[in-house]
């Protein structure tokens, strides 16, 4: 098994505006990761493809659609620990969230996930 | 003892008139100038007579000149007893003159205006149709005053065409242009054409046909706010118009100067010289005269710019507008248009000056030399312009207050250097609260969002800076999202 690096590596693209994504059927395959290395994430943000390249989701599905985006806040009492398992349970949902609206939209979406200590 | 109080008499007397002298020799700034008028006679302005004379080719001092109008061809007669200089409180120079027409009408008068420039030098003449709107007609019955006048003005360029070659008179054409070569084959020749109407502006050039050896042609629109006691209209009981502004919109047909183009060239509009980003860009970086600096940069606002570029044209040209500015605020207002005028032509790549960022410049240092009563309309302006695109505006003042707070995810954008459109500076926050927009809106997951939003532009690009917060007033989106 890749560790959390090496897949991030392989995964990810850069937009036309600098920003690092991923498509998001290989994001699974990234949350599995972080869980066995511990890895938190802040949350993530839609992108999709446009005749501009890679863009915000909102911007071509809708206004609307900005909620899709997430985001996972580290509680004073918790341990990094406990706030990578949460971080990653909340990142589950809203990716499954995003499955289902980008297979009815017929949309092929990217996601930019930002880590606790950095930002792909 | 006599003696005594006539020599304290004679003190008293010298000390008064030397107070008194000394009085005269107070400083008088000398860059607050008045605005001036004068009714003056053909026999005082000679080098304006032949100026006009030569525009409508003719050496009569009774000029007839004839329009084609939309319903015909109509005559017209220049009233010499009726005119007027006037003088700005940029010590500008214009000439009104008064037209007789052979069917006038109640509600609609004419005026010829020509601007000084030099000594000897001119601008072309420009025939003004002012026209009332119903509102004001009913006023003016009753008053036969022009004062506050309303309605539609057009402003045509009065050039000698071909049918002033043949009968002394001046083609007006104002939907199609016809380009005599004449001796400058290689010349710009502008037919004018163009309306301008009360409150909005209505396009009105068309192509017109190319003419000489030079085939490219172009039409340029130019939009402003015209003011009119700069140029004041001389109406039917003789009083000088002190109306608000009215938005004109007039439009060229040109045919662009080729770069080996010789004398015939001069006088035309700003937009014929500066045909092309890069003529702007090397101008620039070489020009001097900030007044020439910035009618060049508002020009090219103008033709490039887009709706920002008009708008950030209208900002400064309503700057340059206020009541008791000094010299020195319109040094400051020149440079400021340069400042817009290098943002938008891509010479500042990490600046956020726009329309809606006036406020950043300000910080910056530029113009802290505006006078209180410029940096007031400029505060005013601003306020007013950077919601031009904005349809719901309510109180931004609240989005970052009431326990806001940027997600971690947004604190971790912000910090990365390589995502631009992430972490934009923080100083936009604050610019954002006084002059964004904040509407609630509904999302995907059916809760409710709060937007702030303030257009503007960053490292080179136009667009829109976004704040979305949630309802527990967690900022998770900060994000510059481009056009």
């Amino acid at each position: 098994m890749k560790t959390f690096s090496e897949l991030l590596k392989k995964s990810t693209k850069t937009n036309a505006a600098g920003q690092k994504v991923i498509e998001l059927n290989k994001v699974f395959e990234i949350l599995e990761s972080c869980k066995i290395e511990g890895i938190a994430l802040l949350g993530g943000d839609v992108y999709t493809e446009s005749e501009k390249g890679i863009v915000m989701a909102h911007t071509i599905w809708g206004n609307k659609y900005h909620s899709l985006n997430w985001y996972a806040n580290q509680e004073p009492n918790e341990t990094d620990r406990e706030f990578s398992h949460r971080s990653i349970r909340i990142a589950e949902k809203a990716i499954t969230e995003i499955e289902h609206i980008s297979s009815k939209l017929k949309m092929n979406t990217y996601l930019e996930l930002v880590f606790k200590t950095t930002s792909i | 003892m006599k003696t005594d109080r006539l020599t304290l008499i004679l003190l008293c007397l010298l000390f008064c008139i030397s107070i008194f002298s000394c009085s005269k020799d107070e400083y008088q700034p000398e860059s607050i100038k008045s605005r001036a008028y004068r009714t003056v006679t053909v026999n005082e302005i000679p080098g304006v007579i032949n100026h006009l004379q030569a525009s409508l080719n003719t050496d009569n001092k009774e000029i007839h000149f004839s329009a084609n109008e939309s319903d015909g061809i109509v005559d017209y007669r220049v009233d010499w007893d009726k005119a007027i200089e006037y003088t700005d409180s940029f010590g500008n120079v214009s000439y009104t003159f008064s037209i007789v027409e052979e069917s006038p009408s109640l509600y609609q008068f004419r005026n010829i205006v020509i601007r000084k420039y030099g000594e000897d030098s001119f601008s072309y003449p420009y025939l003004y149709t002012y026209e009332m709107s119903e509102s004001f007609q009913e006023k003016y019955l009753k008053t036969f005053s022009i004062r506050e006048f309303e309605g539609r003005v057009t402003k045509q360029v009065l050039l000698d065409g071909i049918n002033s070659r043949k009968d002394n008179s001046a083609n007006l054409d104002t939907k199609s242009g016809t380009v005599e070569p004449g001796d400058c084959p290689n010349s710009t020749t502008t037919v004018g054409s163009g309306n301008g109407a009360y409150g909005g502006g209505s396009s009105g050039g068309t192509q017109g046909p190319s003419g000489g050896t030079n085939p490219i042609t172009a039409e340029v629109c130019n939009s402003y706010w015209y003011d009119f006691p700069d140029e004041p209209c001389i109406g039917g009981d003789g009083c000088v118009i002190s109306a608000p502004s009215i938005f004109i919109k007039e439009c060229y047909t040109v045919q662009l100067k080729m770069p080996d183009s010789n004398d015939c060239d001069e006088g035309e509009t700003a937009v014929t010289r500066i045909v092309t980003r890069q003529d702007f860009e090397k101008f620039l970086a070489n020009c001097e005269n900030p007044k020439e600096c910035m009618d060049e940069a508002l020009a090219y606002f103008r033709k490039w710019g887009g709706e920002e570029g008009k708008a950030i044209a209208d900002l400064i040209e309503e700057l340059l507008r206020t009541p008791g500015l000094t010299l020195g605020d319109a040094n400051q207002i020149y440079a400021l248009a340069l400042e817009f005028a290098k943002n938008l032509s891509g010479q500042y790549t990490m600046s956020i000056f726009s329309v809606d960022n006036v406020a950043t410049i300000l910080s910056f240092g530029i113009n802290n030399n505006l006078g209180a009563k410029a940096q007031e309309i400029l505060k005013s302006a601003v306020s007013r312009y950077a919601s031009i695109t904005a349809k719901t505006v309510t109180n931004a003042k609240y989005f970052f207050t009431k326990g806001a707070r940027y997600s971690d995810k947004v604190i971790q954008q912000m910090s990365n250097a390589d995502d631009i459109y992430h972490a934009f500076p923080q100083s936009v926050d604050g610019f954002a609260t006084i002059f964004g927009n904040w509407s609630s809106r509904i999302g995907a997951d059916g809760k409710t969002y709060y937007w702030l939003e303030l257009r503007g532009s960053y490292a080179g690009k136009t667009g829109i800076f976004e704040y979305i917060k949630d309802a527990a007033g967690v900022i998770n989106h900060r994000f510059f999202r481009v056009f």
